[in-house]
């Protein structure tokens, strides 16, 4: 009798413990993308193909010295970080070739909600766009068009840029 | 032949199949049945305080009580306060919560024998309202070279629902105290949580996500009426010289 109770004890105990390292497992799972950018695709304005870049692009961030994208050629598209807490991010775009240069200001505003997934992952910020403006004293982009207005995870496209092809 | 031999062998499981019935139906007759109302019993929850105590990212604080009725059937309802204090592995990032949660269902006991054991399998829904909070004091836009901004989000709002299967097993210790565990599959079936970001832990649930599982380890009071053994019939022996 007695030693029956001490086995059911035991079993009860054993699986008490098993119960209590089951539960204390645990892994950490961030989103494997976890970057937010603005995601950028260049179009020809003729009939609004693909269009790769045949002058070298260099993005900059301005009122710093941050280099948001360096020396690209023959790309069509192109990811660049924002800033999480101003209301309009200017961004400065130069086109170069051999012959000439194009500096080209585009400005973007936007509402910035920060965002986290778990204490384990980093915080980021996310982003609604609420409006574009160009600057382009050269006549080197022809237009400029909002495809998504939300700025999160993923490299879904957000802002097209028409140019004009080369003769 | 061969529709014949169909026959012979379906005969055959009928046969045997209604034999079983019968002895089963004879077994049954053996067991007396438990009285309608069998009694109420409350209980508390030892898990939830000996996470608390090793430091447990989350905790969970409950009570329950039940009805019993001819010692199989047990609706219950739990009550508890879950809590999480959690601080980022490889960051400052901190996320707090503490509050109410609540469960209703029903759990079944199948072990016929009224012995005191009790194997028993339930299903429960559960519903929790809570704020929680999350901050990262380190928060800072790199690339822009802005001056870090420590980010500090309190009271979000957050509803939740799931659904919980449960197994498990209890016995009788003492009189009328009884020691229990049950391990719970849950199923989320709806949350309600700020654009910010989702809850790290759901109270009464747990780790966030679209199931988990879980368990407590019950002290159980049986109150009022309880089943008792059944006194077995004395045996009369006729000596016969």
């Amino acid at each position: 009798m007695q030693r029956g109770r001490q086995r059911k004890l035991f079993a009860f105990l054993l699986a008490a413990s098993l119960l209590t390292g089951f539960i204390s497992c645990e892994s950490i799972d961030c989103t494997v993308d976890n970057v937010v950018t603005l995601n950028v695709g260049f179009y020809s304005s003729d009939d609004g193909s693909a269009f790769l870049l045949t002058d070298t692009l260099t993005v900059t961030a301005a009122g710093t010295d941050s280099v948001l994208y360096n020396r690209g050629i023959g790309i069509a598209t192109v990811s660049l970080p924002m800033s999480y807490w101003q209301e309009a991010d200017t961004l400065l775009l130069h086109f170069a070739n051999p012959d000439e240069t194009h500096d080209v200001t585009l400005i973007v505003g936007k509402q910035n909600t920060p965002h986290f997934e778990s204490p384990d992952c980093p915080t980021t910020m996310f982003h609604e766009i609420t409006g574009t403006t160009l600057v382009d004293p050269t006549g080197y982009i022809d237009s400029v068009g909002v495809t998504k207005n939300s700025v999160r995870y993923g490299s879904q496209e957000n802002i097209k840029i028409y140019l004009h092809p080369a003769d | 032949m061969v529709h014949r031999r169909t026959s012979r062998y379906i005969c055959t499981l009928l046969i045997s199949l209604l034999s079983l019935t019968a002895e089963g139906r004879e077994k049954e007759e053996q067991i007396p049945k438990a009285p309608l109302f069998c009694g109420v019993a409350v209980h508390a929850d030892l898990a939830g305080p000996f996470m608390k105590a090793v430091g447990s990212k989350f905790s969970q604080m409950e009570v329950g009580a039940r009805l019993n009725f001819r010692d199989h059937f047990f609706p219950i309802c739990e009550l508890g306060i879950g809590e999480s204090n959690r601080e980022g592995r490889e960051n400052n990032n901190r996320f707090h919560t503490r509050a109410p949660y609540f469960r209703v269902g029903m759990d079944y006991n199948f072990n016929r024998k009224h012995n005191g054991n009790r194997l028993m399998a339930g299903l429960r829904y559960g519903f929790s309202a809570f704020n929680y909070d999350f901050s990262d004091p380190d928060f800072a836009d790199a690339v822009w070279q802005q001056t870090a901004s420590p980010l500090s989000l309190n009271r979000l709002h957050g509803r939740a629902q799931w659904l919980e299967v449960a197994v498990g097993c209890e016995t009788k210790l003492w009189s009328f105290i009884r020691l229990g565990w049950n391990l719970r599959f849950k199923a989320r079936l709806h949350q309600h949580v700020s654009d910010y970001g989702s809850p790290y832990y759901l109270p009464g649930f747990g780790k966030n996500g679209s199931s988990t599982f879980g368990g407590t380890v019950n002290l159980i009071f049986d109150i009022g009426r309880t089943t008792k053994k059944q006194k077995q019939p004395k045996t009369i022996i006729h000596e016969t010289e």
